[in-house]
């Protein structure tokens, strides 16, 4: 297993402040993860005293990415620009709050070329939050 | 999310809802969406449609569940500048669709509370 941290995560995703929306990420291996984010009231998806459903999204796609980058940091190659392209049957169950710690498991399904789809799940303290499928689009430095 | 978008004006139909809205490329997300080379979050479009709807609707509305949500081409927000966002619905199941011209940036079907 390999952890990645606050300070060491941007070298597996591409996205910068103030739109990083992990803040850690532990790599069980080539096909699954675990990610986490603080949820903070100064977070660009934060309103109204919660993290918007478009956060969860984000973070979603960004920890689908990490597992992703973390293979080419560790062939050291940087971190590679890359889209959502799909959201599929993604649902939402509950707003994380300010405080809370949103810690999410993501497996990759399948992956065609530059196309990767993961399965996400996400909870606070044991409590359902969000799940879904994602693709993300691959395309280069 | 501050300064995403701005709305320039709204059609209503029978069967369906228009916003056109303008992309603000200044918007400070784009420094890190990504440093060099601005590209539109598809998350915050994604924010941007449940905007138009809760303002449709007169409430603030929930994404409950996303059955599917597309991106069919990247935006730059220098060059798509102005968008369009067509809303139709049946009941609480909404379908969004984002064009620039004639170009289909995106594709979204959620279901609403």
């Amino acid at each position: 297993m390999t952890e990645y941290t606050k300070d060491t995560i941007e070298q597996l995703i591409p996205q910068r402040h103030p739109i990083v929306m992990i803040d850690g990420v532990s790599i069980l291996n080539a096909s699954s993860a675990i990610a986490t984010l603080n949820v903070e009231a100064d977070n660009w998806f934060f309103c109204d005293g919660a993290l918007l459903e478009a956060g969860l999204v984000e973070h979603a796609a960004q920890s689908a990415a990490a597992l992703l980058g973390a293979r080419d940091y560790s062939a050291g190659k940087p971190a590679q620009i890359g889209y959502i392209g799909e959201v599929k049957n993604f649902e939402v169950n509950k707003l994380p709050e300010s405080g809370e710690r949103i810690v999410t498991r993501i497996q990759l399904l399948a992956e065609v070329d530059a196309v990767s789809l993961v399965e996400v799940r996400s909870e606070v303290n044991g409590e359902y939050v969000c799940a879904g499928q994602i693709k993300v689009v691959i395309v280069g430095e | 999310m501050q300064n995403y978008f701005q709305i320039e004006g709204i059609t209503k139909n029978d069967d369906n809802v228009c916003y056109q809205i303008a992309l603000l490329s200044d918007c400070e997300v784009y420094e890190g969406h990504f440093p060099g080379h601005p590209v539109a979050p598809g998350a915050c479009s994604i924010e941007m449609i449940r905007r138009c709807i809760s303002m449709f609707l007169e409430r603030e509305v929930r994404f409950l569940k996303i059955y599917q949500c597309k991106f069919l081409s990247p935006v730059n927000p220098e060059i798509q500048k102005r968008i369009l966002l067509t809303l139709t619905w049946k009941q609480d199941i909404w379908k969004a669709v984002l064009m620039c011209d004639d170009l289909l940036l995106m594709r979204l079907k959620v279901a609403i509370r």
